[in-house]
């Protein structure tokens, strides 16, 4: 039996499958070094966290094994961090501890996605092994596998867990993992909390198995702690205002309808203003980012241009797939089946994303990876021509290595501060001088968030910083002490005795600093130029004016 | 029947009028720069023939270094004659013709989709289109281009059907589009094309005819082939190609740079160019140019109006997906011809340096509506298999919110789009010049300072024209007069005001900003007038000189 399985499996499998596997495995574990240049503040406070509760059993705040943490921009959900903690116990904290995870889940992923799509549009293997491919060449799946994101875990722990889901229904030993991935895919991002439990349901009513609704009052179930943590949580609505509906906001938005209003006024029409301008207008900005995500330039051409979303100058998918993924909605949506499962998966999809100002959000809009997938598997398994298939893959070559030099060659350089590229360099440089001084004062005018950034490159030890207070649970954590560190508020500088200042070229007064102080080391960017100035007093210990 | 269609059709053309007349000269709030040059050029050729720079009967007009195309120029000699050099005769041909344009849609689609029902609500959604009426209500010569692309395309598709017999006519009208507007230059030979490759077997069948028009259309485009290899006509796609956008533009290599190898191969200028390019030209398909904030007629984040209306909005995806999924409505050439237009539609818009223009996307015109009008008859079609009394109620509701969106985007118009944008209409020139006019004879100099507007003199106009249109100023002396090129004639200068030293200039009016000239430094007794733009900032102060004691 298993000499005909392989018979069966061969023809495909080494010629295909495996390749295709090896190359999308390549991209997202090639150049990690270069690019992204340098982790994140996020991506840094998410490691050093992992190390924090390996170490002592508590997070940044002190708490024991919590589930929600406090990261920097809102609440985040524990599953990321949790992730981490094998990785960065068996490698250390370093970059490739915290990213490796993501590649391995996003590889993976490919084959679950093969899978997927064999369950989805079971047309023959061809259109699985498209959609596998689609995902392992294109920029928005590699992206989310080179970074340590919270939105991608949310993303590849649920493709794991769908095709999971697939061979539950086949063999039941499959179901422990499916709930378990699945259930991932819940604690890792807020954008799982909008697409996965109504898809499952939805996918209930697609399939008719009881068995995908016992698992959807599961995970409902399994959901509720989560729920009730982030809901006791200080601000948590604040939290979801500000990074999941912050479209209600957006303050211009009522200024302007305050404009057009006064206009009215002074016409004497107070009650067409009224009429048209109030806040039914919020439903006309949903509506719009809505239909934003029909928009191909999103998808194709530009993205959100947020070079922490993906690469700034391209969109999501690579521009060859255009056609293919029109010719294949058109071929989906002439199937009646398929019409209502692709419209449906495409509005959960957008559903997180179409809250948000600037919308479309490549991340918060994620899971239409799925939809565009099936749409550009269908499409290009249509294709049967020989020579236009040597065609598109000689001009997907093309566009990649266009996309590839951008991103390596200009993109690094244009998104290096976002990327808070220099604190790994300027923890070095601290680390030989920290027992030096009695205090050490840094900018925070360079890049985001220092704080994370320091204490990850640093490796500061975690119970040497909880002793000292750690940081305050709040939905936007701002960390500015570690140890003798402090970080911004330049105006309580003090300027005598034994102190390192840290000062970058963006604040107003570096040259009034620098003309009182020696200057001890500059550090540059990746162009060269300089982006932090560590100085001190000429007489040491003698103290400034 | 054919009462009760043509009935329809002088509903429409009615409604199209209203639309594009009603208030004609009062909104837009001005004339606009091109308007007036447009206006001043027709009438300097009905007087003398020549246009304002003393060129006899050109193909290209100079006007405001722009280089325009002739046929707008030319078309409103006639309205100048009958009535005038005023707003109304300057306003009038592109009003009408986009009137006509309307009964040229209707009939094209009929051809196309073979239904009059379609037709006549695509014919509908162009007589109340945003994005087709408010172009038509300044002379912008890209609606009379659209004119003249339409009537070639429902001439050859009438010479398909057999009811035409002259496929020379298609081309003549092709032609003349190409006269008319540069963004027609590129998309006609395209759309050519387009009707070659889906009607092929047919032109090919009647090779005679095709040959007879080739010919006769090559013919007439020779003056304007000599045309595009001198610099007259090189100059506006110059000015406006994508490689100028500011966003652009500082990413391009310079021609002596040093590249390696790899940019040489993967950024170089050429690469660059595309990537962006791609990025505008998908940008057209955008929903929120299409129905939301296309329009631009307030300020960023306010709320505003998209180039087709929000109501469409449905239709308009239920039309898409008919035209990608059915085959009840088109034939397979007229299939491909429709798509083939929705692809290339924006192409000539998406190589310029704007992202999403009102006007050089008129191309893409009237494909959108067409789609709106598949939706609203599958739409009607699928309500008529309901209950009477749900059918009526849910074309009752459709109503109203059509009555209710049409209000909107109207009031957006004429309350708001003119309050808050009128500077960028010039408004206040028009007044200035009258002023300027009436009392000429009291100064011996009249100076105009050419920058203005609200938050600082940014905005740099043709002053000179306007006090030329609304003087009427005699085009045989202003060719005569040596100074003319530079915008100066009879007493009226055209230069900076520098007040602390002109103030002191006796005999001598000055019109220009605060900017130029501070209100608080304009004694009572030399202040003439203050003229205000439509949202209450000072837009120009009219001053004298005066000898200080």
């Amino acid at each position: 039996m298993a000499k005909g399985f392989w018979k069966k499996v061969t023809p495909f499998f080494l010629p295909f499958f495996l390749p295709i596997l090896i190359l999308g495995i390549f991209l997202r574990f090639v150049f990690l070094e270069i690019y992204p240049p340098s982790l994140t503040a996020e991506e840094s406070l998410l490691a050093w966290r992992a190390k924090s509760l390996l170490e002592t059993g508590k997070d940044e705040t002190g708490r024991n094994f919590p589930l929600i943490f406090s990261s920097l921009d809102g609440y985040q959900l524990p599953a990321s961090t949790y992730l981490l903690i094998p990785s960065v116990k068996l490698l250390g904290l370093n970059e490739q501890s915290v990213r490796l995870p993501f590649g391995v889940l996003g590889s993976f992923a490919l084959v679950a996605f093969y899978i997927i799509v064999r369950n989805i549009l079971p047309i023959d293997r061809r259109c699985a092994l498209w959609g596998m491919f689609f995902l392992a060449v294109n920029p928005w799946s590699i992206w989310y596998s080179r970074v340590a994101f919270s939105a991608g875990l949310a993303f590849w722990s649920f493709l794991l867990g769908l095709a999971c889901l697939f061979l539950s229904l086949k063999n039941r030993f499959f179901w422990p993992l499916t709930l378990f991935l699945l259930l991932g895919s819940l604690y890792a991002d807020k954008i799982a909390w909008f697409f996965v439990l109504p898809f499952l349901f939805f996918l209930y009513f697609f399939l008719k198995r009881k068995a995908i609704l016992i698992a959807v009052l599961f995970l409902l179930a399994a959901t509720i702690p989560l729920f009730l943590s982030y809901f006791n949580a200080p601000q948590a609505l604040a939290d979801l205002k500000k990074n999941d509906f912050n479209l209600f906001e957006d303050i211009a938005l009522v200024n302007a309808i305050d404009i057009i209003r006064g206009e009215h006024l002074d016409l004497g029409l107070p009650l067409l203003g009224k009429l048209f301008y109030n806040k039914l207008y919020y439903s006309v900005k949903i509506a719009e980012n809505l239909t934003k995500h029909l928009n191909p330039r999103f998808y194709f051409a530009a993205g959100d241009q947020n070079p922490l979303h993906g690469f700034s100058n391209f969109g999501p998918i690579l521009l060859v797939f255009l056609l293919p993924v029109l010719f294949g909605l058109k071929g989906l949506v002439m199937q009646k089946k398929h019409r209502w499962f692709l419209i449906v998966l495409f509005f959960l999809g957008l559903l997180p994303s179409i809250w948000r100002f600037p919308s479309p959000d490549q991340e918060k809009s994620l899971f239409l990876m799925i939809p565009i997938s099936l749409m550009a598997s269908y499409g290009l398994a249509q294709i049967k021509n020989k020579l236009l298939l040597s065609l598109f893959l000689v001009a997907l070559f093309i566009n990649f290595l266009v996309v590839s030099y951008d991103v390596l060659a200009k993109e690094t350089l244009r998104a290096q501060e976002q990327w808070n590229y220099g604190y790994k360099q300027l923890s070095l440089n601290l680390r030989d001088r920290i027992g030096s001084y009695d205090q050490i004062y840094i900018t925070d005018t360079y890049g985001r968030n220092p704080g994370p950034s320091l204490l990850f490159y640093l490796n500061y030890p975690a119970e040497i910083y909880l002793e000292a207070g750690g940081s305050v649970f709040t939905y936007r954590t701002w960390i500015n002490k570690i140890g003798k560190i402090e970080i911004g508020n330049k105006e309580n500088w003090s300027k005598d005795k034994n102190k390192l200042f840290v000062l970058s070229p963006k604040d107003r007064k570096e040259k009034d600093w620098l003309g009182v102080t020696e200057v001890l080391s500059v550090i540059k960017d990746l162009k060269g130029e300089p982006i932090f100035t560590l100085t001190e007093h000429p007489n040491k210990g003698a103290g400034l004016r | 029947m054919k009462t009760r269609i043509y009935i329809f059709l002088f509903f429409l053309l009615t409604l199209a009028g209203l639309f594009r007349f009603w208030r004609l000269t009062e909104f837009p709030v001005s004339l606009s720069i091109d308007e007036v040059a447009v206006g001043y050029d027709a009438y300097s050729i009905l007087k003398t023939g020549k246009d304002q720079f003393g060129d006899f009967l050109p193909l290209a007009f100079t006007s405001v270094g722009d280089y325009k195309s002739p046929v707008l120029i030319y078309l409103t000699t006639l309205p100048i004659a009958l009535f005038g050099l005023n707003e109304f005769a300057v306003r009038f041909p592109v009003a009408l013709f986009s009137t006509l344009t309307v009964m040229v849609v209707f009939f094209l689609i009929k051809e196309l989709t073979k239904r009059v029902m379609i037709g006549l609500i695509a014919a509908f959604s162009v007589a109340i289109s945003t994005w087709h009426v408010f172009p038509s209500r300044f002379s912008s010569d890209g609606v009379l281009a659209l004119f003249f692309v339409l009537l070639g395309v429902l001439c050859f598709l009438r010479w398909v059907e057999g009811r035409g017999k002259r496929l020379w006519l298609a081309g003549l009208f092709f032609v003349i589009s190409m006269y008319t507007y540069h963004a027609e230059r590129f998309f006609v030979p395209l759309l050519s094309l387009g009707l070659f490759v889906a009607y092929k077997d047919k032109l090919l069948e009647d090779k005679k005819s095709l040959l007879r028009a080739i010919f006769i259309s090559f013919f007439l485009l020779l003056p304007l082939i000599h045309l595009a290899l001198g610099p007259e006509a090189q100059t506006r796609p110059k000015m406006i190609f994508l490689s100028k956008d500011e966003n652009i533009s500082f990413q391009l290599h310079a021609q002596d740079e040093n590249l390696t190898l790899s940019q040489k191969i993967f950024d170089n200028n050429f690469i660059i160019l595309a990537n962006f390019w791609v990025k505008r030209y998908l940008n057209y398909y955008d929903p929120s140019f299409l129905f939301f904030e296309g329009m631009r007629f307030s300020w960023p984040k306010e709320p505003d109006a998209g180039v087709l209306y929000l109501f469409e909005l449905p239709f308009f995806l239920i039309g898409l997906f008919l035209l990608l999924i059915k085959r009840d409505f088109f034939d397979k050439r007229a299939r491909m011809l429709v798509i083939f237009w929705l692809a290339v539609g924006p192409l000539p818009a998406s190589l310029t340096n704007n992202e999403q223009h009102v006007l050089r996307s008129l191309t893409l015109l009237p494909i959108p509506q067409l789609l709106v009008a598949l939706g609203v008859v599958s739409v009607w079609n699928y309500l008529r298999k309901i209950k009477p009394y749900l059918k009526y109620t849910v074309a009752g509701g459709g109503l109203i919110l059509l009555l209710g969106n049409i209000i909107y985007v109207a009031d957006l118009y004429f309350v708001h789009y003119s309050r808050q944008f009128s500077e960028y209409w010039d408004y206040g020139l028009k007044e200035a010049s009258l002023f300027a006019w009436e009392h000429e004879t009291q100064y011996k100099e009249i100076v105009v300072d050419s920058a203005f507007g609200c938050l600082g003199p940014y905005t740099v106009g043709v002053p000179n024209l306007y006090i030329l249109f609304y003087g009427k100023y005699d085009p045989a002396t202003l060719q005569a007069e040596r100074e003319a090129k530079e915008g100066n004639f009879g007493k009226f200068k055209i230069r900076k005001i520098t007040w602390p030293d002109d103030r002191k200039m006796v005999d001598t009016m000055f019109i220009g900003s605060p900017w130029q000239i501070p209100l608080e430094n304009v004694p009572a007794d030399q202040l003439l007038k203050k003229i205000y733009f439509k949202n209450g900032c000072l837009g120009f102060l009219i001053t004298k000189g005066m000898k200080e004691d």
